[in-house]
């Protein structure tokens, strides 16, 4: 883990709300796994004051790719990054996804900005893999950054791809390829998560999810981030954000 | 020129320098290793530790308020037994004291735990959180009545040798008859202040934004009422004040020192900026350089009247 100054080298908007920050930082981090995070601040001002945590979205050489919702404070300060604006960024962070066993084929689930979460699984995924995306409606979703071998998108309103949600189109995926043991990868809305370990459970398939949660420290010195667990209170940052989702308890 | 001496003494206790980290924003010390050697604070305070492991309260646990945060995380930690076990032989190995917040729910609690620490190797001080419910006496503060304060203090003064901070919340209308009541209990210092008691409502639920309705206040939003604090305990007693509340840099500190503090805390900066401490280290040697003071005690407490 590093704390570094990130360079902006773009920041443009993807769909409407969803911005994909591309940052130039001193120190490699190739090393990072998919579903590590980073915790970013934005300017020195003490108002908003603490780091926010954000997904490793893409990791090249000295480069990284941060896609992320303007949703409040700290948010809309990175949509006003310019190209040669610095931010300070501390990771890589987190567990990140156990890989998927022997024989499974993989599955990623993005509910809407899920899909920032799941980036560095995406570019791991065999041909075999697949990918839903579900949005709400088409402008939501940035179809330029979802890859098109293997995917199936949904939208609740039926502007875009199949109607309905992520569930509809997981149901459609088994569907179609008939007997597979899948291996599920999913990072969304709490909702939708709930609903992607039901559908799960009663499919007896393995499912890992990426939780979210506020957080004030992002390495487990606060205890500020936990969520409930079979096992008690866990803290996304330090014990996840990656947990199995048979662990959680909704 | 000569290096300066930032060395200063907290009872019996000498640090290398004034700044240490505020309990419960270290986690158990080691979790900022990897950006930067923790051996060179002046001391590391750990997260409060009780007699059993407690889980918390329910989340979330943090809520950003203005220039701040609450946090209401109910003092989750692992006990004192597990610490000594797994987490204390690797904090031996830093170059810096080491010293143990404890609480508890009773006087008798706050004892035994006090019995534990005092007999391990690596434990320098220990610093009395008396912020906490008394539960013998419906859930008021340890630390609101001079009585139960007293009461909690003296009793761990009677098993504890090294150095004892009893550490105040800013809770009450006046800390005055408190820092008595804690210097007559044994203590050799005290620390302040605490989380200010406050709140956060989501008008879209209704419902408080933190799980348990309520937290504690801190961060730069908290720092004039705790310089405040600290300028008033140090007119009230002899014993050396470790002022805490909202320290973000050199400057913030340097405020503290001013008004008497001995030494300082670094709680919510941490979370901000982890090597706010180190910058914290060096601003305040580059200021006295920079006004030719030789000694950071030359520095505490020159306030000049207005
Ligand atoms: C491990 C992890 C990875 C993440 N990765 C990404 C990512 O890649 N891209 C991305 O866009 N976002 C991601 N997030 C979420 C992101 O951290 C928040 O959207 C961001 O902190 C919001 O900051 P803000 O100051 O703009 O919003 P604020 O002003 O703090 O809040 C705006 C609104 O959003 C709500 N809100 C904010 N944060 C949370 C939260 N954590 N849980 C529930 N409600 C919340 C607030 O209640 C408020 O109504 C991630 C979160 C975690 C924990
Ligand atoms: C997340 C969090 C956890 C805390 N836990 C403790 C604790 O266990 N014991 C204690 O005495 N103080 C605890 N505190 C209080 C701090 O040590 C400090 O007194 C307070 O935060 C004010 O300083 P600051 O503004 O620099 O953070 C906690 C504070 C925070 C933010
Ligand atoms: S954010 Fe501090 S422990 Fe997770």
């Amino acid at each position: 883990m590093k704390d570094q100054v990130g360079v902006v080298l773009s920041n443009r908007e993807v769909s409407r709300d969803l911005f994909l920050l591309r940052l130039r930082v001193p120190y490699q981090m190739r090393e990072s796994r998919p579903g590590q995070f980073v915790m970013l601040k934005v300017g020195t001002s003490h108002d908003p004051l603490l780091r926010r945590p954000f997904s490793l979205f893409k990791v090249r050489e000295r480069e990284v790719e941060i896609l992320y919702k303007v949703v409040g404070k700290a948010t809309s300060m990175m949509r006003d990054l310019r190209d040669g604006d610095t931010v300070s960024l501390m990771g890589p962070l987190g567990n990140g996804f156990q890989p998927w066993g022997e024989g499974e084929t993989p599955l990623l689930v993005a509910g809407g900005i899920g899909l920032a979460g799941l980036g560095l699984l995406e570019e791991m995924l065999p041909e075999e893999g697949f990918l839903v995306a579900g949005f709400r409606t088409r402008d939501e979703a940035p179809l330029e950054l979802i890859r098109k071998r293997n995917s199936i998108i949904t939208s609740e309103d039926g502007s875009l791809g199949i109607k309905g949600t992520v569930i509809d189109g997981i149901e459609m995926l088994l569907r179609e390829v008939g007997k597979t043991k899948f291996s599920l990868f999913a990072c969304g809305s709490r909702g939708m998560l709930k609903a992607v370990s039901l559908f799960a459970r009663s499919h007896s398939t393995n499912c890992q999810l990426l939780l979210e949660s506020y957080m004030a420290c992002g390495v487990g010195a606060c205890q500020g981030c936990v969520i409930l667990t079979h096992s008690g209170y866990k803290r996304v940052c330090r014990d996840g954000p990656v947990f199995s989702s048979d662990q959680i308890v909704w | 020129m000569k290096e300066v001496d930032l060395t200063t003494e907290i009872g019996g206790l000498r640090l290398k320098n004034p700044v240490l980290v505020a309990s419960g924003t270290y986690g158990y010390g080691l979790d900022y290793r990897d950006l930067y050697d923790p051996g060179l604070l002046g001391g590391i305070i750990v997260k409060g530790l009780s007699l059993e492991p407690q889980e918390g309260n329910p989340p979330p646990r943090i809520v950003e308020t203005p220039c701040g945060m609450l946090n209401s995380i109910g003092l989750a930690n692992m006990g004192v037994k597990e610490f000594v076990k797994v987490q204390l032989p690797l904090l031996r190995e830093l170059d810096t004291h080491i010293i143990a917040n404890i609480y508890g729910k009773t006087s008798e609690e706050y004892q035994e735990v006090a019995q534990i620490l005092g007999d391990q190797e690596g434990i320098s001080a220990l610093e009395v959180n008396i912020s906490c419910p008394n539960v013998k006496r419906g859930g008021l503060l340890f630390g609101a009545e001079p009585i139960s304060a007293h009461e909690v203090i003296s009793s761990v003064r009677r098993v504890y040798k090294k150095t004892l901070i009893a550490k105040l919340t800013p809770n009450v209308t006046d800390i005055s008859p408190i820092i008595k009541a804690v210097e007559e209990g044994g203590a050799e210092a005290i620390s302040l202040i605490n989380t200010l008691r406050g709140m956060a409502v989501d008008i879209h639920t209704r419902r408080p934004k933190l799980g348990s309705g309520f937290g504690g206040l801190s961060g730069p939003a908290i720092k004039p009422i705790a310089l405040y604090f600290v300028y008033r305990a140090v007119r009230s007693t002899n014993l050396p004040v470790i002022g805490i509340g909202g320290i973000v840099d050199a400057e913030d500190a340097i405020e503290f020192f001013l008004v008497g503090a001995k030494a300082v805390q670094v709680g919510t900066a941490n979370f901000v900026n982890p090597k706010a401490p180190i910058e914290i280290i060096e601003g305040i040697r580059a200021y006295l350089e920079y006004h030719q003071m030789g000694d950071i005690k030359e520095l505490i407490n020159s306030l000049k009247e207005c």
